[in-house]
């Protein structure tokens, strides 16, 4: 009875979560499941048709080959590799600075809010898309630089969502109390309010990961991106651009994994934001 | 409420000064921004002509605060790959993107508003499952591989509509359509959450004591009132999808603003991207403060506040 419960309340955290697991030990792991080099290319199996034979070996190709026959499983394995461990580590910083930002802004109040809030307000002036297309035309498009930028997109999101839970945990008593005991600041914003951000800063932080992750490819898909060679999915699907007439799953199937990771992760924020809301 | 037009009315023109500032910066950021806008193989001699003539070598804030001058003017520069006026660039392709960003909108309005009415009056149904389920995967789709699978289908397999450029009605179809793709989601999520809060109002419940029907209630009374946080999203999505037009364009060849920032980004034309940026970020706060006035217009209680 009990364990049916847990699992009625809970079946969006439980699929989503076992999928998000397979999606990352399969990427992080690339080396190992790929069946080919994703660098490999061969002339006599330039865009062969998913589930089909090599003509250069007596493999299968099960995704089919690009416009230098290179496998398209095996570079989508290794893209992934990256376009998640790019949108994590971005997702990282933004988090960690956005909410620091957001605390210190919160309890302080007063002018040292007034100042971070305006900062927040000017960058989103911008719209972040093209912030990012700037940032990375001047900058320069290695990984890096793609990193720097999403994070810098991302900060403002964390800031103002933990600032303005931080404004009501300061009322609450137990702050009160700590205050008046002479608790110094940063240990109450380490030790009590911290704490309390955490689900909220968890469901930013998905929801973060997944507009990382389609930011990463819309630049990588305007050319944008790390360097041509490097399987990244948004990159995959610009390649496959030029063939959509003569080879459609070039670009379909790089669409699709990146759909189905972001759906997964967007089934996790949905959960993670009903455990909040209780 | 003279008071919050003019406080909104300085906010935005702030906010302008901001994205001016942000933008100014950016293009600094390499240091050398003269290098940055000639190609790599550019002589000693061609960077220093080209700092010489666009000023770099003055100190910073005098650079700083001659922009801002130029910028209040209209000056926005010359592009370097044009030798025209950058603003003026910028203002011929604004048509195309208006059209596209417009009926993009249009659609996503009224599907998402459509969907998202039946699926509150519809609610715990098969249908509002339906519409649930479309409404959580069309948000997780990136909008140029929807472009693509449009143009795969519909331009390649079915030739209903051309594959690129802008030749009349017809060829916006493709474009518009992917514009919107996005949108729907979070103006049908809205537009159903606010409907369905508006429901279980205390007046709507003496609606339906005295007999009206559903159908009239959700219609006639409800969607009025339901109607502003419905507002907010399509006012935020319309400032985005201009922005988000780059992609789209990029895919179309749709000649609008989205499509000459990224050949000026391809050129090192960064005269033309910032002037590009600047005036789309300004349509952006102007959206949001047009907004703002549209609210103060619907809900009258904005005004007592």
């Amino acid at each position: 009875m009990k364990k049916r419960l847990v699992l009625r309340g809970n079946w969006k955290g439980i699929i989503s979560s076992g999928l998000l697991g397979i999606i990352f030990i399969v990427t992080i792991f690339a080396p190992w499941f790929s069946p080919y080099d994703p660098y490999q290319q061969s002339l006599q199996d330039i865009l062969i048709s998913p589930l089909s034979h090599y003509t250069s070996h007596s493999g299968i190709s099960l995704l089919g080959t690009d416009q230098l026959g290179r496998d398209v499983l095996s570079r989508l394995l290794y893209g992934g590799q990256l376009s998640l461990w790019m949108s994590i580590v971005s997702v990282l910083f933004a988090g960690i600075t956005g909410s620091a930002i957001g605390i210190i802004a919160g309890y302080f109040g007063g002018k040292v809010d007034a100042v971070m809030m305006r900062l927040a307000d000017i960058q989103l002036s911008i719209p972040s898309m093209l912030l990012a297309i700037v940032m990375v035309a001047v900058l320069g498009s290695g990984l890096t630089n793609i990193v720097i930028v999403l994070s810098i997109t991302g900060w403002v999101t964390f800031a103002r969502v933990v600032r303005s839970q931080v404004l009501s945990l300061k009322e609450m008593e137990f702050v009160e109390a700590a205050k008046a005991m002479g608790v110094p600041s940063i240990v109450i914003m380490w030790r009590h309010i911290l704490p309390n951000t955490w689900f909220t800063i968890l469901t930013q932080a998905s929801l973060q990961m997944s507009r990382m992750i389609l930011l990463a490819a819309s630049l990588s898909f305007l050319g944008l991106g790390v360097d041509v060679s490097t399987p990244t999915w948004g990159g995959m699907i610009n390649d496959g651009k030029s063939y959509i007439g003569s080879a459609w799953w070039l670009s379909t199937i790089p669409g699709l994994v990146i759909a189905f990771v972001i759906l997964t992760i967007n089934l996790f924020s949905d959960w993670l934001r009903e455990k909040s809301e209780g | 409420m003279k008071q919050y037009i003019v406080k909104r009315f300085l906010q935005s023109l702030l906010a302008i000064l901001g994205a001016a500032t942000v933008v100014f910066f950016i293009i600094r950021l390499s240091g050398d921004p003269a290098r940055l806008m000639l190609p790599p193989e550019a002589s000693e001699d061609q960077v220093a002509a080209l700092r010489e003539s666009l000023g770099f070598n003055r100190p910073l804030l005098v650079q700083y605060f001659d922009y801002l001058k130029d910028m209040v003017t209209g000056n926005f520069g010359n592009s370097l790959y044009f030798k025209e006026s950058a603003l003026q660039l910028v203002l011929e392709r604004m048509p195309a993107t208006m059209d596209l960003a417009v009926s993009a909108i249009i659609i996503a309005v009224v599907v998402g508003m459509t969907a998202g009415v039946i699926s509150a009056y519809k609610k715990n149904t098969f249908i509002d499952y339906l519409i649930n389920i479309w409404i959580f995967i069309t948000q997780s789709l990136p909008v140029f591989w929807v472009g693509i699978v449009f143009i795969m289908i519909f331009a390649n397999q079915l030739h209903l509509f051309p594959t690129s450029g802008n030749n009349g009605l017809i060829s916006l179809v493709l474009p518009a359509l992917t514009l919107a793709a996005y949108p729907i989601a979070p103006i049908a999520r809205t537009m159903r959450s606010s409907l369905m809060d508006v429901l279980q109002q205390s007046y709507m419940v003496t609606n339906k004591a005295q007999g009206f029907s559903k159908r009239r209630m959700v219609l006639k009374r409800g969607l009025k009132n339901a109607l502003l946080p419905v507002v907010t999203v399509i006012s935020l999505e319309f400032g985005v999808m201009i922005a988000g037009a780059v992609v789209t364009e990029t895919i179309f060849s749709w000649p609008g603003v989205g499509q000459l920032i990224m050949q000026a980004v391809s050129n090192r034309d960064f005269p033309l991207v910032q002037a590009s940026i600047l005036v789309i970020s300004i349509l952006y706060i102007l959206i949001s403060f047009i907004t703002d006035m549209i609210y103060l217009w619907i809900d009258p209680r904005i005004k007592v506040q």
